[in-house]
């Protein structure tokens, strides 16, 4: 038994290990691009940079205007992402504690938006949106991002849903209305499943080119990932200003991740507190 | 739990009430809407210069720029037409949609500008911003040619000079494979670059009347056919070139900044596009030189002069503008001959359209010859690409010249499917 | 918790109408646009020009080849993708599982592609394979497998090049099938490893025979979840091949987007986007039932 032990160990943590370099090799290549000279880049792509240099990053956050996209990007997605939170997680609530004539239908109405992609209704929500009188505004781009709550409605719905039902009952007898208890009992007790919607929410509200495209007009709302797409002109082919670019937009995400991950594993793994 | 959330909700709507109110911070002065492609270095300087100069003329006056991305550009401006908020002067790299803006109204008549500030452009020019009598937009910058460039260095090294002629070209091309070169760098993912190449073949197989006649089709049963023998031929060139490994590996499937790369890596001698080359970075130590696409001589038992020579950006206004008269002001300010030579002349390193803003003593002999050029060839033909509907020129012919350098279609097939695409566009367009 | 019946006007909607409100109005109606703007022939330019033509769009859509070369396209990208990002997704949740010393961090880290931005992944994917670049070449001559640099090639052929966005979204979202995986994994009760240990079972023959048909119950989520995200992938074929060479690429997203955005075709554009929609619903609908799927609190 222990000779197949360690041979086996061996394999799994080469397997492993392989792996691992061909997740991480696309992301350490564009990090050491980026302080690369773009010549440099030309001549030896792969190697490690001779004379690091910060002079991407400045051209990309000055010339790029990468200072003002990323606060846009900051602001809309943590608004979003609160509402988000907020409209998901009650509505999960909703559908784990009653049970009515039309939850399923509902509930169905909900998972539709898991196949329609934003590029499909692009021109029906620009003709919409404007109609309403909110093209080119913040508050227009964040309500159009909070109808992204299937997700979080999916795992709110099964987080709320495995909670005791003892717990509920011990409010009820406090007095408590349906509303507190979701707010003072619940809520608390899903914290990972809180940490798990934000994160994948943030990721893709941050991610997001296509509203940003084509909803927000000035300049000065832009976003930074949008920004990626300017950097990416016709006639720059910049590898390396493009690669401090990726990094720059890249960084709160793996921020936010590296931040929430602990919480989220929990979040994922949610049953196993049952014991 | 709660007060958490409390606190992150007063944080929040502080954070709305203070972006709603930066936002209208400059609401009180008068502001005009530019968008523009103009997002390389160098004419994004050319263009901020521009703007200064006018809010320095009209201080009430401030100009909110939006340099969008080259891809989807002239998407976003339809979007925002067709939405009712257009900008008020936008930049237009889509001859084709100009002329449809201003059929549906969506565009300012200049005819009355052009009247007072015309005669600022040469007659040629002038006129390929007239559209049925009206005239629908002002040429942005330069005048754009299509040669062959060359690393001075390197054909040097080959121990090569100028080709005369096509002949000569093709050797000059085998030596450098030999060497061990790539002859043409090309990187045609997005199909235009390699869309240049066939329009030289095509000028030389069927001449520019014809190119400019297939180009302005509309009776889907008249006109030059993409399967007429001129046009089939230019196809098999360009096949040819790709079978003899004159382009690079890869090419379908590089973008033409991955081809230029290539081509200022000193890994080959020859690069085949557009006048824009002058404003590269180049590195250090680079010498270029160029020659016109040299002529097919003798096989094809014709000579003609015949050459490419287009207007690629173009202002244009839109009708429902609150600020006609500004925007008006505002072009004026653009086409004046100091501002263009300061601007697209001295910084950007192009050769402005308007007379007089690239004095003679200043030109480079690119320059030189490009105004050569445009005195003396026997016939002019558009950019295929941006004057057909969108689906031919942006889709079909993109798309077939990609497929075309990656060995994927024959030169016959190409153009069996150009003919069936161009009609169908053409019968849409009839109904 | 059990659940209690109450109508929804006296309850529940107090929690789901705010959600339901706004997904209605900015997701429900362009949605319904949608369809309505693939009854229309249309380019995009002011709201006079707007010809109702019925369903002469899907009329279209029948003779046009390059459309059924993208739902072909769609679909092998779509089987493909799940397979391999799954099949992927659950060896490295079997092997994680296995309590290495590192395990904890392998797995954050392979999760760490499916939080990029598709837009990096293309950007980032285009120059590494480039062939100017000639970083593919330089790895893979290190590594010693110098025969595979045709693989750099792929992107230039129209059969090939589909293949090199499925090894991509394989490496973008198989941490998404591992996460999935692994969350089942950790509720199994460990008295089971411990009587199929006593049973004198191997390591892997504890994952043959007790891991994996525990997994089935999970099976359908992870696939389902690779399923609709690549049925709607437009982000990385727009940005490294725009559907090339020749439409080899061509998805049904990105060939809506042509039409319906460059090539002035807003109502076939969108006649494509909902038979998208359809398809993916379909396949949706198809997934949820052949894999037994049951409602929540699986």
């Amino acid at each position: 038994m222990q000779k197949t032990s360690i041979i086996s160990k061996i394999i799994i943590y080469f397997v492993l290990g392989i792996l691992f370099l061909v997740v991480i090799y696309p992301l350490f290549w564009i990090v050491i691009t980026s302080f690369k000279d773009n010549w440099a880049v030309f001549q030896d792509p792969t190697g490690l940079p001779l004379k690091p240099t910060f002079q991407n990053y400045l051209k990309v956050w000055t010339m790029g205007d990468f200072g003002l996209y990323f606060t846009n990007s900051i602001i809309i997605t943590s608004i979003s992402l609160l509402g988000v939170l907020f409209l998901a997680a009650a509505a999960g609530y909703g559908f784990a504690r009653y049970r009515f004539r039309s939850s399923d239908t509902l509930f169905f109405v909900f998972m539709l938006s898991l196949v329609i992609v934003s590029s499909s209704i692009m021109i029906a929500q620009y003709r919409w949106i404007s109609f309403l009188g909110l093209l080119n505004t913040i508050p227009g781009i964040i309500l159009v991002y909070l109808s992204w709550t299937a997700f979080g409605i999916i795992m709110f719905r099964q987080a709320f849903s495995e909670l005791p039902q003892e717990i509920a009952d011990a409010a009820i007898i406090d007095g408590c209305s349906e509303l507190g208890i979701f707010i003072r009992v619940a809520l608390p007790l899903v914290r990972p499943t809180i940490a798990t919607v934000a994160i994948f929410t943030f990721v893709w509200i941050w991610n997001d080119f296509i509203w940003p495209l084509i909803l927000l007009q000035d300049p000065s709302k832009q976003t930074a990932t949008l920004g990626l797409l300017s950097l990416r002109g016709m006639y720059l082919a910049d590898w390396a200003i493009l690669s401090a670019g990726l990094v720059i937009t890249f960084m709160p995400v793996l921020v936010i991740y590296f931040v929430l991950q602990r919480h989220f594993v929990q979040g994922l793994t949610m049953g196993a507190l049952k014991g | 739990m709660q007060k958490r959330i409390g606190k992150v909700l007063v944080c929040s709507s502080l954070v709305v009430c203070l972006m709603a109110g930066l936002t209208s911070f400059g609401g009180a002065e008068t502001t005009l809407s530019l968008w523009d492609q103009k997002n390389s270095p160098k004419e994004r300087e050319a263009v901020e210069y521009i703007i200064g100069i006018f809010e320095k003329e009209y201080p009430e006056v401030k100009i909110t720029r939006r340099i969008m991305p080259n891809l989807e550009a002239d998407q976003m401006v339809r979007m925002a037409f067709a939405g009712g908020t257009p900008p008020d002067l936008s930049e237009c790299q889509d001859p084709y949609t100009m002329v449809k803006y201003f059929q549906k109204g969506l565009t300012m008549d200049l005819t009355e500008w052009y009247k007072e500030y015309g005669d600022r452009y040469p007659l040629g020019v002038k006129s390929a911003m007239n559209f049925d009598g009206y005239y629908i937009a002002v040429p942005m910058a330069e005048l754009v040619t299509m040669a062959v460039f060359y690393n001075k260095k390197l054909l040097a090294d080959l121990g090569l000079t100028e080709p005369e002629n096509y002949g000569e070209f093709c050797q000059a091309l085998e030596a450098a494979k030999a060497r061990g070169l790539t002859p043409i760098p090309i990187g045609t993912k997005a199909g235009w670059p390699g869309l240049h190449i066939y329009q030289h073949f095509l000028r030389e197989t069927v001449g520019a009347a014809t190119i400019n006649d297939m180009i302005f089709r509309t009776d889907p049963n008249k006109g030059p056919r993409w399967t007429d023998p001129g046009f089939v031929r230019a196809a098999k060139y360009v096949d040819e070139m790709r079978q003899n490994g004159y382009f690079s590996k890869g090419a379908a499937m590089s973008s033409f900044d991955a081809g230029k790369m290539e081509w200022l890596g000193g890994r080959g001698p020859f690069f085949i596009t557009g006048s824009w080359v002058p404003s590269f970075d180049f590195p250090p130590g680079f010498e270029w030189d160029f020659f016109w696409f040299p002529h097919i001589v003798g096989e094809l038992g014709y000579y003609r002069n015949d050459d490419y020579i287009d207007l690629f950006a173009s202002l244009q206004v839109s009708s429902t503008t609150s600020h006609p008269e500004l925007c008006l002001d505002f072009l004026e300010v653009w086409t004046r001959p100091e501002v263009q030579h300061k601007a697209w002349f001295e910084i950007a390193n192009f050769i402005p359209v308007v007379k007089g803003a690239a004095p003679e003593e200043e030109l480079s002999k690119f320059q030189k010859a490009q105004l050569e050029l445009s005195k003396h060839n026997t016939g002019t033909y558009h950019a295929m690409d941006c004057w057909m509907p969108p689906a031919v020129g942006f889709g079909a012919l993109y798309s077939d010249m990609t497929a075309l350098f990656a060995g994927e279609i024959t030169p016959i097939e190409l153009g069996k499917h150009m003919e069936k695409v161009h009609v169908e566009e053409l019968k849409k367009l009839q109904e | 918790m059990t659940q209690k019946i109450a109508p929804f006007w006296s309850g529940p909607y107090i929690f789901i109408l705010p959600a339901l409100l706004v997904y209605v109005i900015f997701m429900i109606v362009p949605f319904v646009g949608t369809i309505g703007l693939s009854l229309i022939k249309w380019e995009g330019f002011s709201f006079d020009d707007i010809k109702f033509i019925g369903l002469q769009n899907y009329r279209d859509l029948l003779v046009d080849s390059v459309y059924w070369l993208s739902l072909r396209n769609s679909l092998v990208f779509v089987a493909a993708a799940v397979a391999f990002q799954c099949t992927l997704g659950l060896i490295v949740a079997l092997l994680l599982e296995q309590k290495l010393a590192i395990g904890n961090f392998l797995r954050g880290s392979y999760f760490i592609p499916a939080i990029i931005s598709l837009i990096i992944i293309g950007i980032a994917f285009e120059s590494l394979l480039n062939p100017t670049l000639g970083v593919l070449d330089k790895i893979l001559r290190t590594v010693g497998l110098e025969k595979f640099s045709v693989l750099g090639m792929w992107l230039a052929s129209k059969k090939k090049a589909i293949w090199v966005l499925i090894l991509i979204q394989g490496w973008y979202g198989f941490g998404w099938s591992m996460f999935i995986f692994i969350s089942r994994l950790k509720l199994i009760d460990p008295q089971l490893y411990e009587a199929a240990e006593i049973d004198g079972a191997t390591a892997w023959q504890k994952n043959l025979y007790v891991s994996i048909p525990l997994l089935r119950g999970v099976a359908p989520v992870a696939v389902l979840f690779a399923a609709m995200s690549a049925m709607k992938i437009f982000t990385v074929p727009y940005v490294m091949t725009r559907g090339g060479p020749n439409h080899g690429t061509e998805v049904l997203a990105t060939w809506a987007f042509s039409h319906g955005i460059a090539y002035q075709h807003v109502g076939y554009g969108s006649a494509i986007s909902v038979t998208l929609l359809i398809f993916g619903m379909i396949l949706g609908f198809f997934i949820f039932k052949a894999m037994g799927m049951g409602r929540s609190n699986a």
